[in-house]
C-alpha cells in the first residue's frame, strides 16, 4: 500500500495540470472527463487504502528530504492510518460526487476548464493536508486549500463582491496561519522535530512540570509551552474552520458557485482545523484547560451561528451559518476528548451538508438564480424528488431521530455531558449552549424547508433537474439517512489513533438522548407554529414589537461592522499614516516645500519635484546617520 | 611582489565576464549597423557561462579559498555562492534583452557591455577583503548601474531616475569613504583581517568609522531610512534593469556587508548587531506598510524589495551569535533573486506599444498599473500563473521558494533568540499578503481591458519561465543550496 499511496493525491494534481495548462484548447467533454476521472480513481485507491488500515494498521512512505539544516530536517512523506483513511474517503468520495454534479451545474459556463482545474487542485491540496506526515507538509496543504478556496470564490468574477469575499477569506485565514506557524515553532522548540510521529514520541516522553533550560521558552515549564502551542494552533484551526473570532469569512464565501460551497465551505476544507486537532490529539490531551476553553468558544460559535441562521433569508447564507454552527459541535467533540464523536460528526456532516448545498444548487438552478427563500415557497409539488432529498438532508442536520446527524450529534452531547459531570463548571456552560443550539438548528432547518417547499406557490415554472445533477443527490441522500450506522465501524477504525479516549457512562447517554430529542422537538414544533399556515402572526411580530431584535439578528449582531472598525480600519489607517508621514509630510512639506521654495527664490530652473526627491533621499540619509551616531554614542557612554 | 597565476585564478570569474564585455564592444563595432545583435548575446553568454562554470567547480566540498592580489581579494565559498546569484541574474537579463532593448530603442552593444561590467564589479565586490577594493568595486558597479538606469535616454523618467540615483548614491559613497578613512585612522590598515586583529578594543573613532560604513551599505541595500531613492529609481529605470539591480546589486552589497561585519569587525558585533537590528525592524515595517497603498505594481514591487532587504538584515542581525541565521539570510538572498527578477520580468512581458497622438513613433510601456493586470488570466493563463507563483513566493506561501527561505530564516532567528525580530517578520509577511494578493485579484477576477493584447516577446517569456522554474525547484528542494549557504557562512573570515 505504501508504495502507491502517492497516487491518491497525484491523480487530481495531474487533472489540474492537464486542464489548467491545456484546458483552453481541449474539447469540453475531455476537460470534464479528466476532471471527474481523477477524483473517482483516487476514491478507488482510497478504498484500497481503507481496507489496508481497517484493523489498526498504518502505512507510511518517505519520498525525499525537503528541508534540512544540521540536525533539523523535514521530509516529504505520506502517512496513512485510520484517521487519514476516514478523511481521504470523505474527501475523494464527496469530492467525486461534487465533481460529477458540477458537470451538470456548470454546463452553461464557457471557462469551465479553469473551474475544474481549481477544483482538482483543491482536492490535491486537501489530500496533502490529511496525508502529510509532518506539520510543514500539513501546512502546504493548509495554504493550498486556502488558495483554491479563494480562487473558486472569485470564480464568478463578474460580480465584484465575489473577489472581495475571496480576499476576506484569504486574509482571515492568514491571521489563523500566524497562530498555526507560531504554534508549530513552539512545538518544534519543545520537541526538536516537526514530523508527526516524531512529535508523538517526544511529547509523550515529556515531564510536564519540568522547567526548560534553553531555547525561546527558557524558564517555562514544558506543560506551559504545550498550552501555549495548543492555543496558537487552535487559533489556526479557528481560522480555517470558521470559529469565533475568525468565522466572518465563511458566509461571504458563499458568493462562489454552489458546488464549491458544497465541497469546500461545507464538506471538506472547513474541517481542516478539526482534522488538525484530531491529528495532534496527543498534544491536546496534555492541555485540558485549553480544551475546556476551546469547548466554550466552540459552543458559543455554535449558538451564535445558530441564532443568526434563524434570521437569514438567503438559502445559501442559512446553510453557511449552519455549517459554522455544526463545526462548533465538532470542536466540542474534540474538546471533550471524544475524538471519535467529533470525527463521526465531521463525516455525517459532510454527507448531509453536501446534500443540502447541492439540493439548494438544484433549486437555485431551477429558479434561474433566485436565492431568496421569501420568494420561493410551494416548491414541493413542483420538485418532488429534490424536496425528498432536501428534507432528508434537513432532518439529518436538525438531528431528527433515525437520521445520521442525530447519532453523531448525540455522540458529541454524550461526551460533553460526561465531561461536565467530571471536569467541573466550565463545561456546564458549554453543555447549555449546545442544547440551545440543537433547538435553534431544528428551528431554522424546519423554517427553511417550510418557506422553500410549502405555502403558496408563486407563478413560476422551475426547470427540470437533470439526471447528472440528481445521481449525486440520491447517493448523498442515502448516506445522510443511513450514515448513522457507521458509528461502530468508526470506533473500531479510529481507536488505535487516539492516545487517550473518554468512554462515557450510561447516565450521559440517557441525558444526551433526552435533551437532544426534547430540544429537537421544541425547535421543530416552534418553527411549524411560526412558519406554518399561521405565519401572518410572525410577520406582525417582526414588523412590530420584535423589530429591533430581528434587526440585530438579521444583521449578524453587527460583527462584520465591529471588525471593520476595530481591525481593518486601524490597519488601513496605519498604512496610510506611514505613507502620509514619509511621502507627504516629510517629503512634500518638510523637504520639498522648504528647498523648493529656496530654489524658486533663487530663481533656479530646477523643477520642484526633481529637486525635492533628491533632497528627500539625502534628508533620509541624514536622519539615518544621526540616528546611527546617536545609537553609537549611547553604546559608548554605556561602556 | 610579483603577480602570479594564483592571482589571476582568484579573480577568474570576473575576468571571464570582463573579457566578454570587451569582446562585446569589439564585435559590436564590426557588426553592420542593421545586422542582428545575436552575436553580442552569444559573446555575453560565453563569458557568463565560463564564469558560472568556474563557480560551479569551486562549489565542491573542501575547496580551499584562493587569495590574490596581495590579499585584497579572495575566492571562497561565500563569494562563489553570491556570484552564482549575480551571474544568474545577469544571464536572465541578457536572455530577455535582445528584442526587448530594441523596442526600448537602446543600443545593444553598449547595453550588454555595461551589464557585463556591472556584473564583474559585483562579483569582485563579494570577493573583496580590503576596504579600498570594496570601495572601488562599489563605485564601479554603481557607475554601471547609474548608466543602465538612464539608458532609455528618450524617456524623461529614466533620465530623471538616473540623476536621482547618481546624486544620492554619491552622497552615500561619501559616507562610505568617510567610514573607511576613520577605520583606517583607528587601525592603520585597510585589510579586513588586519583590522579585526587590531580592533580588539573599540575606540570612539573606530566606532564612528564603523557606523558611517554601515550607513553607506544600508544605502546600497536600500534599508530604511536610507531607502528613499529606491521607489523612484526602481520605477523610473527600464523594467529589465530594475529587475537586474533589485537582485544583483542587493546580493553584491549584502555580500560585502556580511564580509565586513564577520571578517573585519568581529569584536564589535554587539555594536553593529544593534544597528542592524534597528535597520531590520524599520525596514521590514516601513517597507511592507508603504507597499500597501501603492497603485502601481512596479512601485509596489520596489517597496516589496525594500521589505525583503529587511528580512535579509534580520538574518544578519542574528549573526553575532551563530552563523545559521546569516546562512539562512544568504540563502534567502539567493531565493529572492529568482522570485523578484521573475516578477519584474513579467511586467516587461505584459508590456505593450502605445502610440500617443503627436508622437513620432509608438512608445514601449511595461505593465505597471494595476489595471494593466486586469483579466490577464483570461488572455494569458501561463503568464498569470507565473506571476501568481512569483507573488505567492514573495508572500512566503508554500511550497514556493519564498516559503522555504522565510521558514529557514525565521526558524534560525527564533533559535538564536531574536523573537521580536522574528515576530515582526512573520507579522509583516502576513501584511504583505494583502498587497501581493491584490495583483492576483486583478489578474483573475477583473475583466480584461478593451485594448487588444499584444503577443509577448519569446525571449522575455523564456526568462520568466526560467525564473518560475527555479522558484518552484528551490521551493521543493531547497536542501543543497541551503546547506551550501550555511557552509559559506561558517567558513567566511577563516
Amino acid at each position: 500500500m505504501a508504495d502507491i499511496l502517492w497516487l491518491i493525491p497525484i491523480l487530481p494534481l495531474a487533472g489540474f495540470l492537464i486542464n489548467g495548462l491545456f484546458g483552453k484548447r481541449l474539447p469540453r467533454v475531455v476537460v470534464e472527463a479528466i476532471a471527474v476521472l481523477g477524483p473517482f480513481a483516487s476514491f478507488g485507491l482510497a478504498l484500497a487504502a481503507f481496507f489496508h488500515v481497517r484493523h489498526g494498521g498504518t502505512a507510511a512512505f518517505t519520498y525525499f528530504s525537503w528541508m534540512a539544516a544540521g540536525e533539523f530536517s523535514v521530509d516529504v512523506g505520506l502517512h496513512l492510518d485510520g484517521l487519514s483513511a476516514v478523511m481521504v474517503l470523505v474527501i475523494t468520495g464527496v469530492g467525486s460526487l461534487i465533481h460529477l454534479y458540477s458537470v451538470g451545474y456548470m454546463h452553461e459556463d464557457e471557462g469551465v476548464w479553469r473551474y475544474f482545474s481549481y477544483l482538482n487542485l483543491f482536492l490535491f491540496a486537501m489530500l496533502v493536508l490529511v496525508l502529510g506526515d509532518s506539520l510543514p507538509l500539513l501546512f502546504v496543504g493548509w495554504e493550498g486549500v486556502g488558495l483554491c478556496s479563494y480562487l473558486l470564490i472569485g470564480y464568478l468574477y463578474k460580480h465584484m463582491p465575489n473577489a472581495e469575499a475571496g480576499q476576506k477569506a484569504f486574509i482571515t485565514n492568514r491571521i489563523g496561519d500566524l497562530g498555526f506557524l507560531i504554534g508549530m515553532f513552539a512545538l518544534f522548540s519543545l520537541a526538536g522535530t516537526l514530523g508527526i510521529e516524531g512529535l508523538r514520541l517526544k511529547v509523550s516522553a515529556l515531564t510536564l512540570g519540568q522547567k526548560l533550560t534553553a531555547g525561546p521558552f527558557q524558564g517555562w515549564t514544558a506543560g506551559g509551552v504545550i498550552e501555549f502551542a495548543t492555543v496558537c494552533l487552535a487559533i489556526g484551526a479557528a481560522g480555517k474552520s470558521a470559529q469565533i473570532p475568525l468565522y466572518v469569512w465563511l458566509p461571504d464565501a458563499m458568493a462562489g458557485p454552489t458546488p464549491v460551497s458544497a465541497l469546500i465551505h461545507a464538506a471538506t476544507m472547513v474541517t481542516a482545523g478539526i482534522y488538525m486537532i484530531a491529528r495532534l490529539n496527543f498534544v491536546y490531551v496534555l492541555a485540558p484547560a485549553v480544551l475546556a476553553g476551546i469547548g466554550i468558544v466552540a459552543a458559543a460559535t455554535a449558538l451564535l451561528a445558530g441564532v443568526i441562521a434563524i434570521a437569514q433569508n438567503d438559502i445559501k447564507k442559512v446553510l453557511a451559518y449552519s455549517t459554522i454552527s455544526q463545526l462548533g459541535f465538532m470542536f466540542c467533540g474534540m474538546a471533550a476528548m471524544t475524538f471519535t464523536a467529533g470525527m463521526f460528526h465531521l463525516v455525517t456532516h459532510a454527507f448531509f451538508k453536501a446534500l443540502l448545498f447541492l439540493g439548494a444548487g438544484a433549486i437555485i438552478h431551477a429558479l434561474g438564480g433566485e436565492q431568496d427563500i421569501r420568494k420561493m415557497g410551494g416548491l414541493a409539488p413542483q420538485m418532488r424528488w429534490v424536496f425528498l432529498v432536501f428534507a432528508i438532508g434537513g432532518l439529518a442536520l436538525a438531528g431528527c431521530w433515525g437520521f445520521s446527524g442525530f447519532y453523531s450529534k448525540d455522540a458529541i452531547l454524550v461526551g460533553v455531558f460526561d465531561r461536565m459531570s467530571r471536569a467541573g463548571p466550565a463545561w456546564k456552560l458549554t453543555w447549555c449552549m449546545l442544547v440551545v443550539t440543537v433547538l435553534c438548528t431544528a428551528f431554522y432547518t424546519t423554517r427553511l424547508i417550510l418557506l422553500v417547499f410549502f405555502g403558496p406557490a408563486g407563478d413560476r415554472h422551475p426547470h427540470k433537474t437533470g439526471p447528472i445533477l440528481f445521481v449525486p443527490l440520491a447517493i448523498l441522500a442515502v448516506l445522510s439517512a443511513f450514515g448513522g450506522h457507521l458509528q461502530e465501524g468508526m470506533e473500531h477504525l479510529l481507536k488505535p489513533v487516539w492516545r487517550a479516549h473518554a468512554s462515557p457512562g450510561p447516565a450521559a447517554h440517557h441525558a444526551a438522548l433526552a435533551y437532544s430529542v426534547g430540544a429537537f422537538a421544541l425547535g421543530f414544533v416552534g418553527a411549524v407554529l411560526l412558519y406554518g399556515p399561521w405565519r401572518a402572526g410572525l410577520t406582525r411580530f417582526v414588523e412590530g414589537p420584535g423589530r429591533r431584535l430581528h434587526g440585530l439578528v438579521a444583521n449578524k449582531f453587527y460583527v462584520d461592522e465591529i471588525y471593520f472598525w476595530t481591525v481593518i480600519a486601524p490597519i488601513k489607517t496605519a498604512a496610510a499614516g506611514v505613507w502620509f508621514v514619509f511621502d507627504k509630510l516629510f517629503i512634500d512639506t518638510l523637504l520639498v516645500g522648504g528647498t523648493g521654495r529656496a530654489v524658486s527664490l533663487a530663481g533656479g530652473g530646477l523643477r520642484r519635484a526633481q529637486a525635492g526627491t533628491v533632497n528627500v533621499a539625502a534628508g533620509g540619509i541624514v536622519v539615518g546617520v544621526l540616528a546611527t551616531l546617536g545609537y553609537l554614542l549611547y553604546r559608548v557612554l554605556l561602556g | 611582489m610579483n603577480i602570479t597565476w594564483v592571482d589571476w585564478i582568484s579573480i577568474s570569474p570576473a575576468l571571464a565576464v570582463i573579457g566578454a564585455a570587451f569582446l562585446v564592444v569589439l564585435v559590436d563595432m564590426l557588426l553592420p549597423k542593421d545586422a542582428s545583435k545575436a552575436p553580442l548575446e552569444i559573446v555575453s553568454y560565453t563569458g557568463i557561462g565560463a564564469a558560472l562554470y568556474i563557480c560551479f567547480r569551486r562549489l565542491g566540498e573542501g575547496m580551499p579559498p584562493v587569495r590574490g592580489f596581495f590579499g585584497s581579494v579572495v575566492l571562497d565559498e561565500l563569494s562563489v555562492y553570491l556570484s552564482l546569484a549575480i551571474l544568474a541574474a545577469t544571464a536572465l537579463l541578457v536572455t530577455m534583452s535582445g528584442e526587448d532593448m530594441r523596442r526600448r530603442k537602446v543600443h545593444a552593444g553598449e547595453f550588454y557591455a555595461i551589464v557585463l561590467l556591472a556584473a564583474a564589479g559585483m562579483i569582485l565586490l563579494v570577493q573583496s577583503v580590503n576596504l579600498i577594493m570594496i570601495f572601488l568595486m562599489i563605485e564601479i558597479l554603481s557607475l554601471c548601474v547609474y548608466v543602465l538606469t538612464g539608458i532609455t535616454r528618450r524617456q524623461p523618467r529614466s533620465g530623471e531616475a538616473a540623476m536621482k540615483y547618481f546624486v544620492t548614491g554619491a552622497f552615500a559613497s561619501g559616507f562610505l569613504l568617510y567610514g573607511m578613512a576613520f577605520l583606517y585612522g583607528a587601525t592603520g590598515s585597510v585589510q579586513l583581517a588586519e583590522i579585526a586583529v587590531r580592533l580588539r578594543e573599540a575606540t570612539p573613532m573606530a566606532l564612528l568609522g564603523m557606523g558611517l560604513l554601515l550607513v553607506g551599505f544600508a544605502f546600497k541595500v536600500g534599508a530604511v531610512p536610507f531607502h528613499m531613492w529606491v521607489p523612484d529609481v526602481y520605477e523610473g529605470a527600464p523594467t529589465p534593469v530594475t529587475a537586474f539591480m533589485s537582485v544583483a546589486v542587493k546580493a553584491a552589497a549584502f555580500g560585502a556587508l556580511v564580509r565586513v561585519c564577520v571578517a573585519g569587525l568581529p569584536a564589535q558585533s554587539a555594536q553593529w548587531g544593534g544597528m542592524v537590528w534597528g535597520l531590520a525592524a524599520a525596514t521590514m515595517i516601513v517597507g511592507n506598510l508603504m507597499a500597501v497603498p501603492q497603485r502601481s505594481v512596479k512601485r509596489m514591487l520596489a517597496y516589496s524589495s525594500i521589505a525583503h532587504a529587511g528580512y535579509v538584515l534580520l538574518g544578519l542581525a542574528a549573526l553575532k551569535t551563530s552563523h545559521a541565521a546569516a546562512g539562512a539570510a544568504i540563502f534567502y538572498l539567493f531565493v529572492y533573486t529568482f522570485m523578484t527578477f521573475g516578477a519584474f520580468a513579467t511586467l516587461a512581458y505584459l508590456g505593450r506599444e502605445v502610440s500617443f497622438p503627436g508622437a513620432r513613433a509608438p512608445e514601449w510601456h511595461d505593465a505597471e498599473d494595476l489595471f494593466d493586470f486586469a483579466g490577464v488570466a483570461r488572455r494569458k493563463p501561463w503568464t498569470a500563473a507565473a506571476m501568481t507563483l512569483f507573488l505567492l513566493s514573495l508572500a512566503g506561501i508554500p511550497p514556493t521558494a519564498g516559503f522555504a527561505g522565510k521558514f529557514m530564516l525565521f526558524r534560525a532567528a527564533i533559535q538564536e533568540g531574536h523573537y521580536v525580530l522574528a515576530l515582526i517578520g512573520i507579522l509583516m509577511s502576513i501584511v504583505s499578503v494583502y498587497y501581493y494578493l491584490r495583483v492576483v485579484v486583478y489578474m483573475y477576477m477583473k475583466d480584461p481591458l478593451e485594448e487588444p493584447s499584444q503577443k509577448g516577446d519569446m525571449a522575455v517569456g523564456a526568462a520568466v519561465a526560467t525564473a518560475a522554474f527555479l522558484t518552484i525547484l528551490l521551493g521543493l528542494m531547497p536542501g543543497t543550496m541551503h546547506e551550501l549557504s550555511l557552509r559559506a557562512m561558517e567558513h567566511v573570515g577563516r
